[in-house]
């Protein structure tokens, strides 16, 4: 136990309880990973639960992490928890034979995820915490979102951990708008505005629609990107993409000289 | 995404993606000299898929030429130099070569191509010597994918290249042609073209019996472009045999051109008096 007062500076005093805390339910947590079985799962002080809901909201429902007592209704008896794959209680099991053996509660929980419904509406969120609310057909859009629903790993909310709340809402109303259809010329002229509107954020949704895996704005972009770029001096394209040149000299010539032996 | 973005680490299905889309004049002077992840997805092959020299200008004193010539520190510039670079680039994989229509390009830069990219499935010709012209044939045999050919004009040796297309080019789907259209040429193209999906022959010689000859027998035809040609009108019988053709294109073309024959001055027979 002294090494974990000796690293957080001691205890004592009140400055130091918050890190104690911290240090303190790392360690559990660290332990709890590699010894799950024999240990008893850590406790969390309602400081760092604070901290964590306001970056992950449903981090206690994701993580299965039990706190103190406290008066929220979402409390859990830390006595009877138990990691959802091993509690059978909590799958949600269409056939009524009981599940005994931690082994078969493991087979069975990939194949019940199956059996799941696909959510009619779900909840695009950021990496920012920004949310929005889309009909299936419009996330749908995206492979790599569609992928995730038919595989049944999505209740409600999709975490897109690797685009922002701004970039996100271009990407959400152009999919709103292809859902909407129409005729060939009209959609054209509209992805025409879209471009043109979104001229500063183009880079950042191109990088989103490849992540997203949504090949119609990701050739959009890229194609308005190649429209930009084209006749533009080396240095003006490094600007634009805020790109430094990292070829030495040396690496230049080389390159040129490649190029150079057709001609001579 | 923090605010200091690497974007030469941008993933290199973007940067492809994006090269793809840029002609070949940014692609050999701009973008190899970005930075060095930018140098690395230049070399790929899928950036070179389309080889389009069509729009640059090989003349001596263009600025493109100029720019070439500065960037590469180069003493001379030349189109097959030029060309050689970029079939190289293709590692082969290149589908689709336009060459510029007006500077003409010699035989040897067009059999550097055939041998350099051999999976071509368009090729846009360029104006020919006459004495080069009877190489066509040869050239075509080795465009086994082969599914669109433009021709600036008729050359001597259609029929042979007719014949060789047929041959070699399994899956050839177009041809876009100006010439004159005698019936010969007709029925080499339905006998051994059938299945051609696109037909071009604007500004054309193309006598109204050819015309009907080739909407009948070759009934896969989607499109065919007649426009501005001599030799027909659209009457009643043209525009009805073109029913089943789902673009049909023939505006601006006349039974006799503007001086009143319509004539092609090789063929006696076909002079009308008027």
């Amino acid at each position: 136990m002294r090494w974990r007062h000796r690293a957080c500076g001691g205890g004592g005093g009140s400055s130091t309880d918050a890190g104690a805390d911290q240090c303190w339910a790392l360690g559990m947590l660290l332990r709890a990973l590699f010894d799950s079985k024999r240990r008893k799962a850590p406790m969390v002080s309602a400081s760092i639960r604070e901290t964590v809901a306001v970056r992950r909201p449903d981090s206690e429902a994701k993580y299965e992490v039990p706190v103190w007592p406290s008066s929220s209704p979402n409390h859990r008896d830390f006595a009877n928890w138990r990691p959802i794959w091993t509690d059978p209680s909590r799958l949600e099991l269409k056939n009524s034979s009981t599940m005994s053996s931690e082994e078969s509660a493991i087979e069975a929980a990939p194949e019940t995820s199956k059996k799941v419904e696909p959510p009619k509406v779900v909840v695009l969120q950021s990496y920012d915490g920004e949310e929005f609310e889309v009909d299936l057909v419009v996330a749908s859009q995206s492979e790599t979102i569609k992928n995730m629903i038919e595989d049944g790993c999505v209740e409600r909310s999709v975490p897109l951990p690797n685009v922002e709340g701004p970039v996100l809402s271009k990407v959400v109303r152009y999919w709103k708008r292809r859902v909407e259809g129409g005729k060939e010329e009209e959609l054209k002229q509209w992805d025409k505005e879209f471009v043109e509107a979104e001229k500063q954020q183009l880079l950042e949704i191109m990088v989103a629609a490849h992540y997203l895996n949504s090949q119609p704005l990701f050739d959009l972009c890229c194609q308005a990107v190649a429209d930009t770029i084209s006749n533009m001096t080396v240095e003006d394209v490094r600007e634009y993409f805020g790109i430094e040149n990292d070829l030495t000299p040396e690496e230049e010539r080389r390159i040129r000289d490649v190029n150079r032996w057709v001609f001579d | 995404m923090e605010n200091n973005k690497r974007w030469e680490e941008m993933d290199m299905d973007c940067l492809v993606n994006i090269f793809q889309r840029l002609g070949l004049e940014d692609l050999t002077i701009g973008v190899p000299f970005v930075c060095k992840s930018w140098y690395r997805a230049s070399l790929d092959p899928l950036c070179w898929r389309v080889l389009d020299l069509e729009p640059l200008d090989f003349m001596p004193w263009s600025k493109f030429t100029k720019r070439f010539l500065i960037h590469y520190s180069l003493n001379h510039f030349s189109f097959t130099g030029f060309m050689r670079l970029v079939a190289m680039r293709s590692h082969g994989s290149a589908i689709e070569l336009r060459f510029p229509l007006l500077f003409g390009a010699s035989m040897h830069d067009l059999f550097y191509a055939s041998s350099e990219c051999p999976g071509l499935k368009k090729v846009v010709m360029p104006n020919l010597l006459l004495e080069d012209e009877a190489h066509i044939p040869e050239l075509v045999a080795k465009w086994k994918e082969l599914e669109l050919l433009e021709i600036q004009s008729k050359p001597a040796c259609f029929l042979e290249m007719v014949a060789q297309i047929s041959l070699n080019c399994k899956n050839f789907a177009g041809l876009r042609m100006l010439g004159s259209i005698k019936k010969d040429d007709a029925l080499a193209i339905v006998k051994l073209l059938p299945k051609l999906k696109y037909l071009c022959f604007d500004k054309s010689y193309l006598p109204k019996e050819q015309l009907l000859m080739i909407m009948d027998g070759c009934k896969e035809l989607e499109r065919l472009s007649v426009k501005d040609c001599i030799g027909f009108e659209a009457d009643e019988e043209v525009v009805k045999k073109a029913l089943g053709i789902k673009i049909f294109q023939c505006e601006g073309s006349k039974l006799f051109d503007d001086s009143g024959y319509d004539t092609d001055e090789c063929d006696p027979l076909y002079v009308h008096v008027i």
